[in-house]
Order: C-alpha cells, then structure tokens, then sequence
C-alpha cells in the first residue's frame, strides 16, 4: 500500500488528493493517512503554500493569508529518500 | 490471602480520548508524577469493580511503539516489561486509519489486549456504521464502543476488563498481522541471526521486527549482544531501509479491518455537484479552457472595477491646478516642484492604487472561493514542459503577486539547481502592479479592447516563460521531475468581508510602500526635468532620455517614453508617475487633464484627450510600452532579492541583463507589427 503511493508519486506526474483514493483503491481518510505516514517515516514531504505565507515581511505587495486558513493548497513530493526508496520498488 | 492487585495499562495515540477514560475510572483517585529519570508526565490511579481494586496506569499518548521519543520507550518499556494484565487500547472512532496503528503495534506484543473504540458519537455523525463484534473477531480482542466524554460506554470496558482477567477467557490475545513475500524472507533470516541472543523479557519475533524498522534502542541492544560479524549481517539488512516493508504490512492490516467491519457514508449526493463542477475545472483540457475563461472574465471585472477610479484623476488635476495658483508668490522652481512633481506623481500613484484593488479583488475572490489552487494544476503540464519542479508552482503564482515574494518562496525548493532556474524565471511573471500599469494604459489607448491585449500579454509571458526555461536548463539544470500530489482547498461561497479585508491589507502595504518610493521617483524626476533652467527640453532628464532615443527610435518611443522605462526600474508603479510628470511638464498638466477625460462620452472631451495623446503617444508605441513593462525589466528590489538569493552577482546581472534586452526586443517587435496593424 504504502511501497504503491510511493510508486505513484516517483511517476512524473500530478494528482489531486481526491483522485488519488481512487487510483489506490482506498478510502480517502485511509489515503490521506498514507501520506501522513510517509512525511513521518521522512519519505515525503508535506509543502503547505497559502499565498504569501511568511514572506510577507519582504514584501508588501504579497497576499496576506491571514484571512484565508482555509483556502491554502498543499503538495506532498518524494523527498530525497523517498526517491531512493521509489527506485528499490 | 491478599491477592496482588491487578494493572491495568491504558495506552493510544494523542487525542484519542485516553485521558477521559482514565479520569472516568479513577475519579479523584490518582497520582501524578514523573516516569523515572524521564520528564515525561506519569499519571497513575486506583478503581473499584465489584470489590475487587484495579491499578490503572495511563501511558504516555504515543503514534507507535518504535523508539523515536521518550514517550514511545516508556509505553512499550511499561507494556513488555511490567507486563500488565490488561492492556486496554484507545482508538478514535472517527479516525481510524491513523489510530489503529498503535493496535498493529501491540498486536505484536501478545499482551491481553482490549479495545476502546472511543468518540463512536463523532463517528457516528460523519455516518461511519460498526460492527464492534465483527472488528474484534478481526482484530481478536475484545472491542468496547465508548464516549469517554459522556461517560458511555465505561460499564461496558470495565465488564470487559474483569471478563479478560479471568482465568477461563485467556483467549483474547490480538491476531498479528501477516507478513508475506520479501518482508517475511529479510525477517526470517534476521531471526536467525538473533536466535538465542534476545534479552528477555523481548520476543525473537518482535526483536526482529523492530531491528528490520531499524529502531534505535533495539539496534544497540543486540548490537552489544551479537558477535562483531553477527551484527554485521543485520546491519547489512537494515541498512537497506525497510521501514516502509513493515510500514505496509501494518497498514494492509488497518485496511483489512475497516473495510470489512467499517461502512462509510454514500458521500455521493453531497458532493456530486461539487466533483461535477471540480471534473470539468480540472480536466487536462476543459480544465485549461475553463481556466482562460474564468482569467478572461476576471479581468474584465478587474479593468472595470479599476475603471471606476479614472475619474478621480480630474481631481488631481484641480488640486494641480490649486497649488500652483496658491504658490504663484512663491518661487516658481517650488511650484512646480509641487504642482508638476510631487502631486501628479502621487495623484497618478493614487489613480493607479484603484487598478491595484481592482486586481486584489478579483485575485482575492478567486482565492475565497477556491479557484486558485486549481489553476496551478490545471497548467502544471504546461509547467512540466517548463521542466519545472514541483515545489515551483507556488512561488511562481506568488511571484504573480509580487516577484519579490515570488523569489523567496523559492527557499521551498530544495536542489539548488531546481531553485536556480525557478529563482531566474521568476521576474517574468508580470507583478500585481504591472497589471495595474497595463489595464491602465490599455484603458487609455483601447478602451474595451484591453482584456484581448491583457490575453495577449499573457500568451507571449508563457512562451516568454517556456523559451527562458528551455535556454536555463540547457545552460544550467538537469535532473529528473517527480510527481506530487496536491491538496486543493473546498469551493466556499465568496466571502465579501474576507475578500475585503484582503484587498484592503495588501492595498495598504502599496499605498505605505508604493508612496513613499513613488514621491521619491517623482521627486527625483522632476529635479532632473527642472534642472538645469527650467525647460524640459534642455534638462538634465532630456539629456539622458535623448542618449537613450536610438533605442527608443526602435520602439517609436521619444525620450519621454523611455524615462519612463528607466522609472520603472526603480518601480513599477513609478513608470505611471513618471509618465504624468514629462508628459505633463509645460502643459500646466494638459496631458493628465486630457487622461482624466478618458471616461465622458461627449466628443468634444474626447477630441482633447485624443488629440493630447496622439500627438504624444501613438497607440503602436503604446502597445510596445506595455510588452516592455510586462515582459519586465526587473524592478531594483526584484533585482537585489535576485542577488540576495543567488548569492551570485554573475547570475543577478545576467538575468537583469537578459530581461532587459528581452523586453526591448519585444517592444521592438510589438511596435513594428502595430505598424502594420495600426
């Protein structure tokens, strides 16, 4: 389970959160979990991007997200271990 | 004969309910410390079941029982060498395929095990339905369904616990999960390799199990106890990295489980409309034909909004008007200081500020009702083409904000050459102000044709995009792109206090910002129009323009269009004031009053405004200055955050360089193709 999520995510591809239940023939809560586990087995990686997030400092015409916690996007990549461990699978 | 008092050990991850079960069997009768030589909190207390006294010790909340912190050693040192009687587990109802995993871990213990399936109320209200008996049978322990917090479901774990403790039910021991293929062969063969080596009270299996996991405490434990050559052997296995091996078998366990004893809500009624909505806005192709729609209407909505502000330039030119009337005893060099320099510079800066909430609207409603984010995946074909890492689509949509941000948020990607071609490309994405300068101009010179040449700008900015990208990477970057995924945030109804408040905090970072730089721009522009004898024509501004004009000869451009551009250099926003100011020198300013007059239909207004601006301006040179502003000279903060972030004055340089030369060339091709359109 967790050896195809990593298998999937070594593909030059991108998938949204919601699709990628499906492609694994898991629910979504159980999905998401994997990739949990996988940033905390230090495979992947979760980048939380919210416009601006902390660069507003440096610079004022940035968005402020302030107002917006619900709207930020986030990717999950391979991390550099995680790519290793992609090319044993 | 007093018999030895029976313990009880309660364990589960973190904001499962674990604590609320202890305070509901101990009441006040319980002891709080320190675990010994930790500083990790012991809690420790006493129940009555039916006369009989329990002991029950809650363990720290712990993810899993590996050794990666204090908490995890003291759960799993408590549970196999204290060895309780019961061990009782607390599970979140509501989340599952996280909490179960501390289950998989104990399963391995063989410790007498029982299962509070707790918060079943939360679960319940998602609509998730359970078979307590029929996850028990799977698991093989007792599962106790509970709401702690309501103190339901407490008579029945107690029940089970005095149930398990009796000698005759020594059957609820937790099935294992199964190993299988290559995680059950490297097992195997570490087992004998261990064999007869294990301190008690571990098992060979789990000493195994936790060594292929490549846990710490464990690894030094037998690393002490084996032969130097033993241990190689291991360590030559684990050395592989096989946590993920182990990983999976205990998550095929939980998905086992769930899916035989869980259902799940038919989510399918409430969520159609928006998966409806969401399969088209994210299709490989509607999705991007969507994406040009909803930007080509958004920037309608933006040069209009914008458009509501050009009225206010007929103010401007009255408070123009009045300072110089009300300095005329004062010496006439501070007269027009005021008149010609600082108002036009900050009432065009002013003017400017609607086109900028204008696009912190739209930009913000977008963001408020989710549609953003979608963007980034619709085009990421587009960015793979790019050859661009993942981590790059933020930082350029923040670049679209403002490339200063844009280049910063690069720290997120991590090869330095990955993060050196996003950090280059970055100033060709055309800043919240350059789209303010654009639907400014555009509106000025053609009216409702703006969004087409905003669509146009944006088309030659991708191929821009695409062949920068292409000449880097040859230059500078190789390598491969992974896949990711991405979260994309719900659709919301718009929010017009949260859309508000956003277009208005980063309004007032540009009026703080944008004032100050663009005052001191026109300040600086009118010394040099003024010195050294008052006329334009001879200044100091003249000159450098005039050193310039075989460059703007290209473009159509006269000095005056060219001072412009150098302004723009020191900030976007300043190129508009610049352009008042020169434009307006000497005219009393007839160029800015005609601007003003954009918006009234009557003809004879109209002849005035077009007659100043054509005789200045011809709309071809327009349609160039526009591709010089947005094909981007990078601004002086751009640039130093270029150097900054580069740490490489070679690659600061050619990069401003490059876009220099690349903007002028397109403003050379723009203005000789609208020669021929024109």
């Amino acid at each position: 389970m967790l050896s195809d999520l990593i298998h999937l995510l070594s593909k030059n591809e991108v998938y949204l959160d919601n699709a990628l239940a499906n492609k694994l023939g898991v629910g979504e809560k159980m999905a998401k979990q994997m990739l949990y586990e996988l940033a905390r087995l230090g495979y992947v990686e979760n980048i939380v991007f919210s416009c601006c997030s902390s660069y507003c400092k440096a610079c004022n015409f940035c968005c402020n997200s302030k107002n917006f916690p619900e709207n930020r996007s986030a990717i999950w990549m391979l991390t550099e271990k995680g790519i290793k461990a992609a090319q044993t699978i | 004969m007093k018999t030895k008092q029976k313990t009880i050990a309660l364990a589960g991850q973190p904001n499962t309910g674990k604590s609320s079960i202890f305070n509901r069997l101990t009441g006040s009768n319980q002891h709080i410390g320190n675990w010994p030589g930790k500083t990790v909190e012991k809690k420790q207390g006493r129940f009555k079941c039916n006369g009989q006294t329990y002991n029950l010790v809650d363990l720290p909340g712990t993810y899993s029982l590996t050794a990666n912190s204090a908490e995890e050693i003291i759960a799993r040192d408590f549970i196999i060498k204290k060895q309780p009687d019961v061990l009782v587990v607390v599970v979140d109802a509501s989340q599952l395929e996280r909490t179960l995993y501390l289950v998989a871990e104990t399963a391995m213990l063989q410790t007498k095990t029982i299962v509070a399936l707790n918060m079943m109320d939360i679960a319940e209200k998602e609509g998730r339905k359970f078979s307590p008996e029929a996850m028990g049978r799977e698991m093989g322990v007792k599962v106790v369904p509970t709401v702690a917090a309501k103190n339901k479901g407490i008579a029945a774990l107690l029940e089970a616990i005095e149930e398990s403790l009796d000698n005759g039910k020594s059957n609820i021991k937790p099935k294992r999960q199964v190993l299988e293929g290559d995680t059950l062969a490297l097992l195997n063969k570490i087992r004998l390799k261990v064999k007869g080596r294990v301190p008690s009270p571990y098992s060979e299996e789990w000493t195994a199990i936790k060594l292929l996991e490549g846990d710490q405490e464990i690894c030094r434990i037998m690393k002490d106890r084996l032969e130097p050559a033993g241990w190689q052997e291991i360590d030559k296995i684990i050395r592989n990295d096989h946590t993920l091996l182990v990983a999976d078998s205990r998550y095929e366990w939980i998905r086992k489980i769930i899916s035989s004893t869980v259902e799940y809500p038919d989510k399918k009624n409430i969520l159609a409309r928006r998966h409806r909505f969401d399969k088209i806005a994210t299709h490989p192709v509607w999705g991007k034909f969507m994406a040009i729609g909803i930007l080509f209407v958004a920037l309608v909505a933006a040069v209009s909004i914008g458009y509501l502000g050009m009225p206010f330039l007929g103010a401007v030119s009255l408070v123009a008007d009045g300072t110089r009337s009300l300095l005329a005893p004062a010496p006439a060099w501070l007269s027009s200081m005021m008149a010609d320099g600082v108002i036009v510079g900050v009432g065009l800066a002013t003017a400017l500020s609607f086109f900028l909430m204008a696009v912190f609207i739209v930009v913000g409603f977008l963001e408020d009702v989710g549609y953003l984010a979608r963007l980034a995946y619709v085009f990421d074909s587009f960015m793979q083409g790019l050859g661009l890492h993942g981590k790059s689509f933020m930082p350029f949509l923040m670049g679209a904000c403002c490339n200063i941000g844009g280049v910063l948020a690069t720290r997120v990607v991590d090869t330095w050459r990955q993060r050196l071609i996003t950090v280059l490309l970055i100033p060709i994405i055309p800043c919240f102000a350059v789209w303010a300068i654009v639907s400014f101009i555009g509106t000025i010179f053609f009216g409702v044709k703006t969004p087409l040449i905003i669509m146009a700008l944006l088309i030659t900015t991708a191929l821009h995009l695409a062949l920068t990208s292409f000449l880097l990477r040859r230059i500078v970057i190789k390598g491969n792109r992974t896949g990711l995924i991405m979260e994309l945030p719900p659709y919301h109804k718009p929010n017009l206090k949260t859309i508000w408040t956003y277009a208005w905090t980063n309004e007032k970072a540009y009026l703080k910002r944008g004032f100050t730089v663009i005052a001191l721009t026109s300040f600086l522009v009118w010394l040099l129009a003024y010195f050294p004898d008052g006329n334009i024509d001879t200044s100091l501004l003249a000159s450098i323009g005039k050193f310039l004009n075989p460059i703007g000869n290209l473009m159509g451009f006269d000095w005056r269009l060219m001072v412009a551009l150098i302004a723009a250099m020191v900030s976007k926003e300043a190129a508009l004031a610049a352009i008042g100011i020169v434009y307006g020198f000497g005219h009393e300013l007839s160029s800015l009053t005609g601007l003003a007059m954009v918006a009234p239909p009557e003809g004879g207004e109209l002849e005035a405004l077009e007659s100043i601006l054509m005789q200045t301006i011809s709309p071809e040179s327009a349609l160039a200055f526009l591709f010089v502003i947005t094909f981007s000279i990078p601004c002086s903060a751009t640039i130093g955050v270029l150097y900054s972030e580069t740490r490489s004055l070679k690659w600061a340089a050619g990069a401003t360089l490059y876009y220099t030369l690349s903007s002028l060339v397109a403003g050379i091709l723009v203005y000789h193709g609208g020669l021929l359109i024109f």
